[in-house]
């Protein structure tokens, strides 16, 4: 166990060095100093109020939050270093391990900052917003929130998904959402023994009929190819970019199912299959009358015949 | 057959309404209060909606705006005028076109408030992009003639409206294509089964441009019809504003 001895010369000395530190101070410039900088945090919270007044209507909630955020405390920091500086005290030793902390934060937060510079691009660039239905790096969902540092997405099941921002900045972006209508396309195979006019026909009234199908732009149907199973008709369709889903999964059955009634063939894979040298093949009844005699026919009488000997 | 179908109904008695593809029915439980709502498709012979409502007293069948079928996605509808109409420089002309209108039902409670309970229509639903595909606007799609004199519209799918044309460019202009924000739409109905809106300016100011006003009533003794909550805004709202047609005309 240790302990510490104080003498009381030693006691008394320290007493006397506290006691003329505290009378050199000036407390009338530490007064000032107080001031200025609830003065200056005032005004840097001022600032923040009223960027997140004026700025809501231009600027996504979450990104307004961290800039707001970003700039009450740099304005704050640079207040309580001007405040010390004027109360006379030397800020160049803070500045420089402030320097070396930045340097030694910089390499460790690295890819926040990348991350971060991402985010702010991202939002100048504005490539999607929340509620946007965007495919991102191999994922494709709904975008929920759009921070500085992250993309969070929701999937068509239903998964979370936070993407960093410098890999959103770096990615190929697919936005579903950017225009008011989107393009379907379908491909309706008929049978090449059925009328290509009129599956046409029918395929034109299903996408007349249907509700979501736009009248502009206009839907185009056409034989595309003679398909190795049947003809293949392409048909591209508008219809709104909200209701894509609900177009895709009903479209496709209405024209399979105004085909059918209409009786019109859809083929399934179709091969048929030629010889290079042509197939004889004899078919004599009398061999098939007997066990015996099939065996004979094969010539397995003659294995057998071979093995027994 | 002559359906009455737009109107204020008591529905502290059983109801039994009928339009050309549905039956609209109301049964009272004196004891409870309760009502039970039904909307029975004539050709299927199936309820395809069913709602228990509990303290209103009357219904009201209105027309609405044709934009909430099959959900509501825009809230223009665009008029695709048959005969397009040629008009010389300094040009004004009148006359009538059709909008397509929906039927709507809301229930009013004790208290007067009102709210919407079922929305079906009699009309073929279809949309189209008036614009480009970025930034353009999607839109109800309706072809109507241009009528110089009040035509007769077909019950529970149309409306009238009468329009004013006045060609303010230097050079002869044709319309062909009218685009309406049903932000400033009013509908009004005259029972049983008529049905209009206001009047409308429509000022081109160039081959490509012109601006849709909205005027007031051209019928007197109509009733407005109830709008749905969406709609709802400020009548500084309705005089400030116009739709601007910039995607052609």
């Amino acid at each position: 166990m240790g302990c510490i001895i104080l003498n009381e010369s030693f006691l008394e000395r320290v007493v006397n060095q506290t006691i003329t530190a505290l009378m050199s101070i000036n407390w009338l410039q530490i007064f000032w100093m107080i001031i200025f900088i609830t003065a200056g945090i005032s005004l840097a919270y001022l600032i923040r109020l009223l960027m997140r007044r004026t700025l809501i209507k231009v600027m996504e909630y979450t990104t307004l939050k961290a800039i707001e955020k970003i700039v009450f405390y740099a304005l704050s920091t640079i207040v309580i270093l001007l405040a010390i500086s004027s109360a006379g005290i030397d800020i160049s030793g803070i500045a420089l391990a402030g320097g070396i902390i930045g340097i030694i934060l910089g390499f460790a937060t690295q890819t926040i900052i990348a991350n971060l510079f991402a985010g702010l691009f991202l939002y100048w660039d504005k490539p999607f917003s929340i509620g946007d239905f965007i495919e991102v790096d191999n994922t494709l969902g709904y975008v929920i929130e759009i921070s500085l540092l992250s993309t969070r997405i929701k999937t068509l099941d239903g998964v979370h998904v936070r993407l960093p921002n410098e890999k959103v900045f770096t990615a190929k972006i697919m936005n579903y959402s950017k225009h008011v209508a989107r393009r379907l396309t379908f491909i309706a195979s008929i049978s090449y023994r059925e009328d290509v006019q009129r599956a046409c026909e029918v395929i034109r009234r299903v996408i007349t009929e249907h509700p979501l199908v736009l009248v502009e732009p206009k839907p185009i149907v056409y034989v595309k190819e003679l398909g190795d199973s049947g003809v293949n008709i392409e048909v591209y369709v508008w219809v709104p970019s909200r209701l894509w889903l609900e177009a895709y999964t009903d479209i496709l059955w209405r024209i399979k199912k105004a085909l059918t009634e209409e009786g019109i063939e859809i083929p399934f894979p179709q091969r048929d299959v030629w010889f290079r040298t042509p197939l004889e093949i004899r078919v004599n009844m009398k061999e098939f009358e007997g066990v015996t005699d099939i065996i004979r026919h094969t010539g397995l009488d003659q294995e057998y015949a071979t093995e027994e000997a | 057959m002559v359906y009455k179908v737009y109107g204020i109904y008591d529905i502290t008695n059983d109801l039994a309404i009928e339009t050309p593809s549905y039956i609209v029915n109301t049964k009272y439980n004196k004891r409870s209060g309760i009502v039970e709502y039904s909307r029975t498709s004539k050709s299927k012979g199936e309820t395809v909606l069913n709602k228990v409502i509990s303290g209103g007293i009357r219904l009201h069948i209105n027309p609405v705006h044709p934009i909430l079928l099959p959900i509501c996605m825009t809230r223009h509808i665009l008029v695709i005028i048959e005969n397009p109409v040629s008009l010389a420089p300094g040009d004004i002309i009148e006359g009538y076109i059709t909008i397509p209108v929906d039927i709507a039902v809301y229930v009013e409670e004790y208290n007067e408030a009102i709210t919407l309970i079922d929305i079906f229509t009699e009309g073929k639903i279809k949309y189209t992009l008036y614009g480009p595909l970025e930034g353009g606007h999607l839109a109800r799609y309706h072809r109507t003639r241009f009528y110089s004199q009040e035509p007769r519209t077909k019950p529970f799918t149309e409306a009238l409206v009468r329009i004013t044309i006045s060609n303010r460019s230097t050079y002869w202009i044709t319309l062909s294509k009218i685009l309406i924000d049903c932000k400033h739409l009013k509908l009004y109905y005259d029972p049983p089964h008529n049905a209009y809106a206001q009047a409308l300016e429509i000022v081109v100011t160039s081959r490509r441009h012109a601006k849709v006003i909205y005027s007031t009533p051209f019928k007197t003794a109509v009733i407005e019809a109830q709008r749905p909550p969406m709609f709802r805004f400020t009548k500084s709202y309705l005089t400030l504003h116009g739709t601007l047609m910039k995607w052609g005309v």
